[in-house]
């Protein structure tokens, strides 16, 4: 067992090490160069000499292999280098969206999970009924709608018709709160696009509930349980939520490795300071360092949340422990 | 056969929920203001001595908010110095609030006195005089001298990663002889002086600046200037409070909070909803009538600079033809590409570049829309249609290719769709190809230098207001020497349009200035490096309740000391 | 397994059925095209911004075009892009995860930490690049839909490619010294082959969401009239603002959301058949 996890974790590492590598590559290969940014608007004045000078102040004149192994050898040192952009180091760039991503991924996170794993097993346990049947449609729905359509939707309904509730921003800008007057400024601008997110992230985790109870319910040892007269309760919680749990497990931790991308579209529709609308526009803008470094997060989180997983499982369903994972 | 069941369900899901955020992800245009890869500040024509009016600083009529003022930007701007903010606009006017300028271009872009108080040209054009205001001081309360002045051009000149250096490379000395007198001797006349740097380049302290070994880390924004930057929170909004000690009087409103909004919808919205007060960015057209119903809103309207173009590779045949060219900017509807994209909220664009509002605009016989006589250009140049597949050749090269054009540009995409469909008839076939900006600019402006070559057909291109506040500055779209033309990004070669921009760049008379920037618009308007489409009007939409002071700069928009000050009110 | 045999149980099941009638409503929508619509989709037949009317049932776009017409014609985009990303997904997925299953091992070690590695892909940079150099076309999008895609049904197909593998048949096979081709070919496959048919189908679901994101995104084709084009131009030209949104916004999302689900329900539908047991205590067909 231990032996197992060992060779899964130098495989885990080799995969950080390919996607550390194909982070540094892509950004590369996009055609485009950081110079307008690193250069601000006047670029097309600067001569020969002033876009060297400006490239090797940031390494970008040396020949690749050689700005690769500086890129490992500052990641080993923890050093992430600096935005382009922002003139801040990527750490403190990423540490400034990251409050704000966990906050509102995360929170949506617990509730699309929480909701959906309740009706989900609720839909499976009366599989064939028409709330079943209801349920199922209204999540293949959901999970069909384009999250920005959603969005703004909520926006032009709750912010502009009936002004309820802000249409931008983690905070009011400017506003001085203190102590509960900002617990309730936050609260408010996070309400619609946390309903956004949740409502789209609802219908995957619903229907795999829904999905692998049904494949347990079906399963002999229910049928004994029940024969041998246990309450459906004890049926439905101890012997098929149980046992449906491997495949829940899996995707509550897949959207935890996805929480730290943070949710893009949803972002920006609110314009929330989050990791995943900063991935994007530095993307647009050849900010090589922040793509880098947000991405190296993902994959950590992400590799992190498939080694928690392989730990997990076999908590969960003995079966596993045989090893073909 | 259970068991089975459940493996596949439980590896269901790691990559299906991957997918399905995956796809939720992704997120529309930053949104960024139409400032393409050029900006900076225009070149004056000529600055000849002004007096100062006496500004006296007057008492605030306007009553005192109790509310900050809101108005929503676009993006970060970084610490917002003259070394790391970051768009020309709203960045630069930004800046303005905390920094002070030598001179102030007023609402029809005119250099006016403003740290100087006199402004006086040697008559071989080589010196320049300023005479600065004694009561001036910086927000720490220490006088701003002529030190302060020479320290600054001299950080900039030294410190080049600014876009405030290339225009002082004509500058050879700087004097300062005493505490309110600058001697700036320049290597030869710039007709633009005035424009540029003097009414561009923000004056910095020296006793902060001083000893700076990287202008990028100074965080420091003690500046001279109307506001204070009270406040800066990353992604979120900056908040500036008035000085009220300024030389120029108390500004009219006493704080200014910019939130951050990069979502064009969101801004418009916001402003709807009251939860802003005004913004940087220009009304789209769609959006005009409705915000002119409502009655919390208010309107201000103006000539807008910013120059939308079809830019040609004239390197490339068969776009290296005039022939071919002329054609095809005979065949371009303007007007129907206003009237149906904008809606009407544009001026049709002169063929000989400058905007009709310029002080150098002199075109009077622009050829109009008319498709049979593009087709009587081409078939008097001898391209026909040799093969029958509708599209005409250019000595056995196609009048076909690749227009390109910035994916997450509505109004350029639909422009481009509509020329692509306007030129067919014409025996020119054009594939509009939508990429993302930087790819595009990378193979029209790769690196955004002109020398480096280019790889394109067409393309649809934009350029900021700043290279039309500067008239000079059209120089640099046409001259072959990729020093002088910066912005040449089709190759263009031409020895009169060398010859005359030449000259231009060291006349000082204003009159023969004039002269020859009529000669450069006629030229222009002949060989066509590109088509002048049209310019979209500037449409900055308001909260009167918040604020009513708002003036509109010719082609810039509202947001400047102009709108805050009462000694600037025309 | 037959395709008549399937069709004919997916009927049987009335959600099923519905997602059938409604997939061959697309279908006919996507062969009819601009037979089908009223103005030829590209022509400025209205005034911009025009609200329904009898000239136009769902108004004109920004520039005046019909959207009725728009719509129409985007549907033979939108299937066309999501069927072909998904057979491209689905056979990669295929491929790999009957390799991987069959042979464990190295094989499977080496093949599972690539899926782990596309896990991790920035998703953004590579469209970028691919569309950079291929032309943003229709192409390019099918190409990096079906790139990102595969790996899910590959993990899929393994896992049921491990449970097949022990079985009883596969083994006699084997002893029998059917070679692996032979086992892969004549034994596994038609085991996988339900599970693929799923996975396509939820694929090309999955791909249609992912288009109109891109398109959103403005990384996608502006160009091409899909329904993920007719959103961005929504999007981009304040259609929720200026009240124009319930004719222009509500359909595309609307289609986009039916043709979904309809593909998931026939997608449940054969899943339900795969697990008849599961369908519910004692439900018949």
């Amino acid at each position: 067992m231990l032996r197992l996890l060992l060779a899964r974790a130098a495989q885990y590492l080799l995969v950080i090490w390919a996607a550390v590598t194909l982070n540094f590559l892509l950004p590369r290969l996009m055609p485009g160069s950081p110079i307008g940014l690193l250069a601000g608007e006047e670029v097309g004045q600067l001569t020969a000499e002033e876009r060297a000078e400006l490239l090797a102040e940031v390494g970008l004149d040396a020949p690749l292999p050689v700005q690769y192994a500086r890129y490992l050898g500052s990641l080993i040192r923890g050093d992430f280098g600096y935005s382009y952009q922002r003139n801040q180091p990527v750490t403190e760039v990423i540490l400034q969206r990251l409050p704000w991503t966990l906050l509102l991924s995360g929170t949506s996170l617990v509730l699309a999970t929480v909701i959906a794993v309740t009706l989900g097993a609720a839909a499976a346990w009366r599989h064939g009924s028409r709330g079943d049947l209801t349920l199922v449609s209204v999540s293949l729905v959901l999970d069909a709608l384009p999250s920005f359509w959603i969005g703004m939707l909520l926006i032009a309904i709750f912010a502009v018709e009936l002004p309820l509730f802000p249409s931008f921003g983690a905070v009011t800008a400017g506003g001085r709160y203190e102590g509960w007057a900002y617990v309730r400024d936050v609260g408010r601008h996070m309400f619609l696009p946390l309903v956004t997110l949740t409502l789209t992230n609802l219908s995957a985790t619903l229907l795999t509930t829904r999905s692998a109870m049904l494949s347990v319910l079906g399963a002999e040892y229910i049928v004994t349980a029940r024969a041998k007269g246990l309450r459906e309760r004890t049926v439905l919680f101890r012997h098929a939520f149980r046992n449906a749990l491997p495949p829940i497990a899996t995707l509550v931790g897949l959207n935890l490795a996805f929480t730290i991308g943070g949710a893009t579209v949803v972002e920006t529709v609110f314009s929330y300071p989050g990791l995943g609308r900063l991935t994007y526009d530095a993307v647009l803008q050849r900010d090589y360092p922040v793509l880098q470094g947000a991405f190296l997060l993902t994959t950590l989180v992400v590799v992190a949340a498939n080694l928690l997983l392989d730990l997990v499982y076999p908590l969960l369903d003995p079966r596993i422990r045989r090893g073909a994972l | 056969m259970v068991r089975s069941r459940m493996r596949p369900l439980w590896r269901l899901l790691p990559l299906f929920l991957a997918l399905v955020l995956v796809a939720c992800g992704g997120a529309p245009q930053t949104g960024a203001p139409p400032a393409a890869p050029s900006p900076a500040a225009p070149e004056p024509t000529s600055a000849p001595a002004a007096d100062a009016p006496t500004v006296a600083p007057e008492p605030t009529s306007a009553a005192p908010a109790t509310e900050p003022l809101r108005v929503a930007i676009v993006g970060d701007e970084g610490t917002l110095t003259p070394y790391t903010y970051q768009t020309g606009y709203p960045g630069w006017n930004m800046l303005n609030l905390v920094y002070d300028t030598l001179l102030i271009l007023d609402a029809d872009n005119l250099p006016q006195p403003w740290l100087a108080e006199r402004h006086t040209i040697s008559d071989d054009g080589l010196i320049h005089t300023l005479t600065l205001r004694d009561d001036v001081t910086w927000h720490d309360g220490r006088p701003l001298t002529s030190a302060d002045v020479k320290f600054s051009y001299e950080f900039y000149k030294a410190n080049r990663q600014s876009r405030w250096t290339p225009p002082m490379g004509v500058i050879t000395t700087i004097e300062a002889p005493d505490a309110t007198t600058v001697v700036m001797t320049l290597a030869s006349p710039s007709p633009a002086f005035a424009l540029q740097p003097l009414a561009d380049v923000p004056i910095i302290p020296q006793h902060i600046w001083e000893g700076a070994t990287d202008p990028k880390a100074v965080e420091s924004t003690v500046g001279s200037g109307p506001y204070q930057l009270a406040e800066y929170v990353p992604e979120q909004f900056y908040r500036f409070t008035a000085n009220a000690s300024y030389f120029a009087g108390a500004p009219s409103v006493p704080e200014i909070i910019t939130p951050m909004i990069s979502e064009p919808n969101t801004i418009f919205a916001a402003l709807r909803s009251g939860e802003i007060d005004a913004t940087v960015r220009s009304l789209p057209p769609e959006l005009v009538s409705d915000f002119e119903g409502n009655a919390e809103l208010a309107l201000q309207k103006g000539p807008g600079y910013a120059t939308n173009l079809l830019q040609f590779n004239t390197e490339r045949a068969p776009w290296d033809k005039a022939a071919v060219r002329q054609a095809i900017s005979r065949a371009i509807n303007r007007q129907q590409l206003i009237d149906t994209i904008l809606l009407g909220q544009g001026t049709v664009g002169n063929p000989g570049w400058f905007h009709p509002a310029s002080p150098v605009y002199q075109l009077t016989d622009a050829p109009a829309f008319d498709l049979a006589a593009a087709q009587a250009i081409l078939d008097e140049a001898g391209y026909a249609d040799g093969d029958g597949d509708g599209v005409r050749e250019a000595d056995g090269t196609p009048l076909s290719g690749e227009l390109l054009v910035y994916a997450n540009n509505p109004i350029r995409l639909r422009s481009a769709e509509l020329i692509a469909a306007g030129l067919e008839p014409l025996g020119v076939r054009l594939k509009v190809t939508a990429i993302d900006p930087d790819s595009v600019d990378a193979k029209v402006w790769p690196e955004f230098d002109v020398a480096k070559g280019r790889d394109f057909d067409l393309a649809m291109w934009n350029w900021s207001a700043p290279v039309q506040i500067n008239p000079l500055r059209a120089v640099g779209l046409v001259h072959s020497d990729p020093t002088i033309g910066t912005l040449n990004i089709g190759g263009f070669k031409n020895a009169e349009a060398d010859r005359i921009g030449d000259a231009w760049r060291v006349t000082v008379d204003e009159a023969e200035q004039r002269a020859l920037a009529g000669e450069l618009e006629a030229l222009i308007a002949a060989e066509l490096p590109f088509v002048t489409l049209f310019y979209e009007d500037g449409n900055y939409a308001f909260r009167p309740t918040a604020y009513d002071g708002w003036i509109y700069q010719k082609g810039q928009g509202t947001f400047s000391k102009l709108s805050f000050l009462s000694a600037l009110r025309p | 397994m037959s395709a008549p045999g399937v069709v004919r149980d997916l009927w049987r099941w009335w959600p099923a059925r519905i997602g059938l009638l409604l997939l061959l409503g697309f279908v006919v929508l996507a062969i009819g095209g601009e037979r089908l619509a009223p103005y030829p989709p590209e022509a400025l037949s209205g005034r911009p911004f025009a609200p329904p009317s009898r000239e136009h049932w769902l108004g004109t776009n920004d520039i005046g075009q019909d959207l009725l017409s728009e719509l129409i014609v985007g549907a033979r985009i939108s299937l066309l892009v999501g069927l072909l990303s998904a057979t491209l997904a689905t056979a990669l997925g295929l491929l790999v995860g009957l390799l991987a299953g069959y042979y464990g091992g190295s094989v499977d070690a080496v093949l599972m930490r690539v899926v782990d590695l596309l896990l991790v892909v920035p998703f953004l940079p590579l469209t970028v690049v691919l569309a950079a150099y291929l032309g943003p076309s229709l192409l390019t999008l099918t190409l990096v839909i079906g790139l990102v895609s595969w790996s899910r049904p590959a993990r899929l197909i393994r896992a049921q490619v491990l449970t097949l593998r022990s079985q009883e048949y596969v083994l006699a096979a084997r002893a029998l010294g059917v070679d692996d081709l032979g086992v892969l070919q004549r034994h596994l496959l038609p085991g996988t082959l339900t599970l693929a048919l799923i996975q396509f189908i939820l694929g090309t679901s999955q791909a249609i969401l992912i288009e109109s994101a891109l398109s959103f995104l403005g990384l996608g084709d502006p160009t091409a009239a899909s329904w993920g084009s007719m959103l961005y131009y929504a999007q981009a030209r304040s259609a929720f603002l200026t009240g124009a949104w319930p004719w222009w916004v509500v359909p595309p999302g609307a289609l986009i959301a039916t043709l979904v689900l309809s593909l998931a329900l026939i997608g449940v539908g054969l899943e339900a058949r795969l697990n008849p047991a599961a369908r519910g205590r004692g439900a018949a067909a």
